[in-house]
């Protein structure tokens, strides 16, 4: 399901005319089975962007298509929403229902999903994001834990059985155990074949996690391309308002003082490997 | 509809106690309907424009505040256009025939109506929500004593007018994210709409106590305990403005007394 942004630019109504716009001119292909990261500052359009990718905000001038369906058109978008799902900033204050197993059901009902098949749909995607129906499924969801609530807020929108899922700063607020846990499961999700475009304001969640990677600045794209790739670009990053992560950077202070690793670590794990490796050769060449 | 839209500028409508605001702004609503002819009405419009010229709210910002009530004045204006039968027929297409009597009616009170809001709004963009409730306390003041628990009062008012562009934004988000998960907003009869608004609802309730529980952490552990002892940043003591203003109105009441009474 190929996701194509032809050059968008988007005004929010309040600022028509006035300032400038949330996005400016964006092209962006995102393919099927990726797993992208984005990244800027904030105010730099990312839940802006985001918002485009399953119509709720629609471009002022350009174009949004999911696989080849133009989401201008009202009534392909209905369809779009359950193929694209959208998992807002801080989704779990959208918990509405009495039970968690009703509000998980809430999208499949809303998208007229057949009646029969709906409590199957809201057991697998609670087994997917890790709770068991049996267990929590007649519970209130407000009286889960702050992780767990997000879990079943996830599990809403996976419920219709999406093949991308868009995530607004899903780690936001979560302690460590949960920020880890959190990145498991998009992990995890990721491997059963999801697409997963994920905005975040850390650079470690990205770099563990991402193929890829859009810089948003101002809402125009300062850059695109693999983690590793862009994560190389310490002093632009830094001259935007962002940091790299710190394994790069611990790398990047290593080649500074004439250790150079063959490798672009991104990750604690990859930067032990690099140095590890590089300590080996060294002791061979030696 | 105007209020909670304040307007950040340095003007002498700003720096005028918010307390002769409120009651000029009230009085002049009422002056408004003593107002019977069109030397009457020019001078109720002139007052008006002084003050919008005065309060340096640019007109384009004053315009798009109003726009929403602008449809009730149009509405006015053509109903009292339509219904009105007295006088001599002006035009006369068909069905429809416009007489003197409604013409001169529909404009007097489509005329009015725009200045109450016109007033209404002016009062919100040169008023911060802190100096209205200020102004509402000190009005309230005097009542204390049977009872008004014009503290109170005042403070709720600051907060609830604190709250609305927040609780609206909350409100566009959760929308946007049920609609996200399917739910639909914009079709339906009335029962399923009316069903659409409960995953909007609770969620915002939510929000409005997660709003309140915060708010009156961060007011406690500041050791707020209500007006007693409280002394202000803010004292509110009359200038010299306020005074002109008060004249400024009196003057304009007695001239449209005089006009209806025929002295003038
Ligand atoms: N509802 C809105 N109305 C008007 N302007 C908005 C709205 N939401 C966001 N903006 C503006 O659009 C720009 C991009 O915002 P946003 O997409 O939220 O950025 P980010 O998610 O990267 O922090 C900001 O300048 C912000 O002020
Ligand atoms: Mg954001």
């Amino acid at each position: 399901m190929p996701i194509r942004f032809d050059h968008v630019t988007y005004a929010y109504p309040a600022t028509r005319g006035g300032a400038q716009p949330a996005l400016v001119d964006v092209d962006l292909t995102v393919a099927d089975g990726e797993f992208l990261g984005v990244i800027g500052h904030t105010g730099s359009g990312k839940s802006t962007l985001i918002q485009h990718i399953n119509g709720l905000l629609l471009p002022t001038t350009g174009r949004v298509t999911v696989d080849g369906i133009d989401l201008a058109d009202r009534t392909a978008r209905r369809e779009v929403r359950r193929r694209v799902g959208l998992v807002f900033q801080y989704p779990e204050h959208q918990l509405f229902a009495d039970t968690v197993a009703e509000d998980v059901a809430f999208g499949p009902r809303a998208l007229g999903l057949p009646a029969g098949e709906i409590e199957q749909l809201v057991i697998t995607a609670l087994e997917r994001v890790g709770l068991d129906f049996c267990e929590v499924g007649h519970r209130s969801p407000f009286e889960l834990s702050g992780g767990q609530m997000r879990r079943v807020a996830i599990a809403g929108v996976l419920a219709t059985r999406p093949g991308t899922l868009v995530l607004d700063e899903p780690m936001a607020g979560l302690d460590p155990v949960g920020r880890g846990a959190m990145r498991e499961l998009l992990r995890t999700l990721h491997h059963q074949g999801l697409t997963v475009i994920m905005v975040s304001h850390d650079m470690e969640d990205v770099a563990a996690l991402a193929d890829r990677v859009l810089v948003l600045r101002n809402g125009a794209v300062f850059a695109c391309g693999t983690t590793s790739d862009v994560f190389s670009h310490h002093a632009e990053l830094r001259e935007i308002g962002l940091g790299v992560p710190r394994a790069a950077l611990f790398a990047a202070r290593l080649a500074a003082r004439g250790v150079v690793l063959h490798a672009h670590p991104l990750t604690v794990e990859a930067l032990a490997d690099a140095i590890a490796s590089a300590c080996t050769s060294h002791r061979e060449v030696g | 509809m105007a209020l909670g839209q304040y307007h950040k500028a340095d003007s002498v409508l700003h720096r005028m106690d918010p307390r002769f605001k409120l009651v000029i702004a009230v009085v002049y609503m009422l002056v408004i309907f003593l107002a019977n002819d069109a030397a009457g009405l020019v001078l109720v419009l002139a007052f008006l424009g002084v003050a919008v010229s005065l309060s340096g709210v640019p007109a384009r910002l004053l315009v798009s505040g109003l726009r929403p009530v602008l449809v009730l004045v149009v509405f006015t204006f053509v109903v009292n256009l339509v219904f009105i039968r007295s006088g001599e027929p002006v035009v006369d297409i068909g069905p429809v025939s416009v007489t003197t009597g409604g013409l001169s009616t529909a404009l007097f009170m489509a005329t009015r109506l725009l200045a109450l809001f016109v007033a209404t709004a002016l009062l919100g963009f040169t008023t911060s929500s802190v100096d209205l409730a200020d102004g509402m306390e000190g009005l309230l003041a005097p009542f204390e004593r049977f009872g008004v628990p014009a503290h109170e009062l005042s403070m709720i008012l600051s907060i609830a007018l604190r709250f609305i562009p927040i609780l609206t934004m909350e409100k566009d988000r959760i929308m946007r994210a049920q609609s996200a998960r399917g739910a639909d907003f914009e079709t339906g009869n009335v029962i399923t709409r009316f069903r659409a608004i409960l995953p909007v609802l609770t969620p915002l309730f939510m929000s409005a106590f997660r709003h309140a529980e915060d708010l009156s952490t961060a007011m406690e552990s500041r050791c707020y305990h209500g007006k007693e002892g409280r002394t202000r940043v803010k004292v509110l003591r009359p200038a010299a403005r306020d005074w002109y203003a008060v004249a400024a109105l009196a003057l304009l009441g007695a001239a449209l007394v005089a006009l209806r009474t025929g002295a003038l």
